[in-house]
């Protein structure tokens, strides 16, 4: 399905950092929802800032913002907790569409769901086996996985373990 | 005695004739207090020179320059004794005429009148004396060092005149405050400002009692109430100075006059105003104009066209740039506009992010 921008992304002033404040507050606010709606919709797990470009312009109105403007909607969406930088250069992000709580429980309900309590999942069978292809987890980013996991851990819902060379999880 | 020296009579009887007017005959010479042979000489003064002849001496005068002399003298008499004329003299320079006494050891000569004349030549003397003219005749610089102060000091008595004329003015533009009308004391500054002189009634700033502010300030609403409404209700200061000079014709404002009588429009409750826009233009408005009318303008133009430059609303409404986009950026600040730049410029859209949320 064809991923529907909001209207602001045909609206030229979308495109260049609103000097009055109240109305960049709007505008940024837009921006965040565009990037998570975006990322939702093309499962995209880890953000490239670089490679981001696209996003941030529309061809056929041929408008782009500027590398201030992308700055200033990444700073919003890291204080809404919705990404996470990889390592301190910045140039790389986690995004959060769901948190990693929420992957948690949505992984743990499909658990409890097949009644998979008290066995170990490998975490491909987890993420590319058949069985979930039709989860929203299908295709889950490992780094991602493995912080969902974590919050499982924390809750004392899993267990990540190591065997036979290859990572995976018990659930409780 | 020995500053005196010998000077061929030929030589003398131009200088003698044109200003000596005066002769003293019978005088004795004394080289300090002794008497000399010279008993019976006639005295001739000019301004740089006090010449002795006499007929024992047929070729030649005997010449004492004025320049050594230091002081004169009175020197009262007795019974025995004649009342005298001392004359101090610089000391002895070595020079080359033949002089009647070589070395002398008295630092003074007296001159006794037979004849009498002495009150006479005592009060003579003193004019040479004073005016000092041998400096005149002397090559170095000081010649022309007087002669530029004597430039200098007409120059002074001319201005002289001339500031005690503006003070007359002014004052009497004091006394009658009021009576005078303000053309005239306009009239009056502008040439006192073209001779360079500061007119003391204009220097203050614009206090309540300045009648030139005042009057100031009503004409260019007058002259320029009906340009400014019909430009939209504004005009730069830039534009409005420009006009109001131009209209007068020789008598101009200064910006300051102007910027002052502008800024005292609102006291007096005149139809126009001054305006510092944030970006720190000046412009002229209408009082009753606010920005609304304007900006209801700019707002029906951006109806028909969905966005606009600044060029844009000037052509359409027929004002300047800067005003239109003065306008536009109010407009932005108020949350009515946002905008869309690029290298191809600036241009205003209606705030849609805040109304289609």
């Amino acid at each position: 399905m064809e991923f529907s921008w909001p209207w602001e992304y045909d609206f030229p002033p979308f495109f260049t950092l609103q000097p009055n404040l109240d109305t960049q507050k709007k505008q940024l606010e837009a921006w965040r929802k565009l990037v998570i709606d975006y990322c939702h919709h093309n499962k995209i797990f880890v953000l490239d800032v670089q490679e981001s470009i696209p996003l941030f312009q529309n061809k056929t109105i041929d408008r782009q913002l500027s590398s201030e403007g992308i700055k200033r909607v990444l700073e919003i969406l890291q204080e809404n907790n919705q990404i996470e930088w990889c390592d301190k250069s910045k140039k790389q992000c986690f995004v959060y569409w769901k948190t990693p709580q929420e992957w948690g429980n949505l992984i743990y309900c499909y658990i409890i769901d097949k009644g998979m309590t008290n066995t170990v999942c490998t975490f491909y069978e987890l993420t590319e086996g058949d069985d979930v292809k039709n989860e929203e987890f299908a295709g889950l980013d490992k780094s991602m996985l493995l912080k969902a996991l974590e919050t499982l851990e924390a809750s004392k819902k899993a267990e990540v373990i190591m065997f036979g060379g290859s990572e995976g999880v018990k659930f409780f | 005695m020995d500053r005196l020296y010998f000077k061929d009579k030929n030589d003398c009887s131009k200088e003698i004739t044109s200003y000596s007017h005066t002769t003293w005959k019978g005088i004795r010479l004394y080289d300090g207090d002794s008497k000399t042979e010279y008993r019976s000489e006639t005295a001739y003064l000019t301004p740089s020179r006090l010449y002795f002849s006499s007929n024992d001496r047929p070729a030649m005068n005997m010449v004492l320059d004025l320049k050594c002399i230091v002081l004169v003298e009175e020197e009262e008499g007795s019974i025995l004794r004649s009342s005298k004329i001392i004359l101090h003299l610089l000391p002895h320079v070595s020079e080359q005429h033949s002089k009647p006494y070589t070395r002398s050891s008295a630092s003074f000569i007296k001159l006794a009148f037979s004849n009498g004349g002495l009150s006479n030549f005592k009060i003579c003397i003193q004019k040479p004396l004073l005016e000092r003219a041998w400096e005149k005749h002397t090559e170095s610089s000081s010649t022309s060092h007087s002669v530029a102060f004597q430039d200098m000091k007409n120059l002074i008595d001319m201005a002289k005149d001339m500031v005690q004329l503006a003070s007359v003015m002014s004052s009497k533009i004091k006394d009658r405050h009021g009576d005078i009308s303000d053309d005239e004391t306009v009239k009056f500054k502008s040439y006192l400002l073209s001779l360079g002189i500061e007119d003391p009634v204009t220097r203050n700033a614009c206090s309540s009692s300045n009648m030139f502010c005042q009057h100031l300030a009503k004409e260019i609403t007058t002259f320029l109430l009906t340009p400014i409404s019909d430009s939209g209700g504004f005009m730069s200061l830039s534009d409005a100075y420009c006009r109001v000079n131009r209209a007068r014709g020789f008598e101009l404002l200064s910006p300051e006059d102007f910027f002052q009588a502008c800024n005292y429009m609102e006291q007096l409750n005149l139809p126009l105003t001054c305006r510092k826009f944030e970006s720190g233009v000046l412009v002229l408005q209408l009082q009753s104009e606010t920005n609304s009318q304007l900006e209801k303008d700019t707002e029906s133009l951006l109806q028909a066209r969905r966005k606009l430059t600044a060029f844009e609303v000037s052509q359409e409404l027929g004002i300047t740039i800067i005003l239109a986009a003065e306008c536009l950026y109010t407009m932005e600040r108020k949350g009515v506009l946002c905008r869309d730049d690029t290298v191809r410029g600036l241009v205003f859209y209606h705030n849609e992010f805040s109304s289609r949320t």
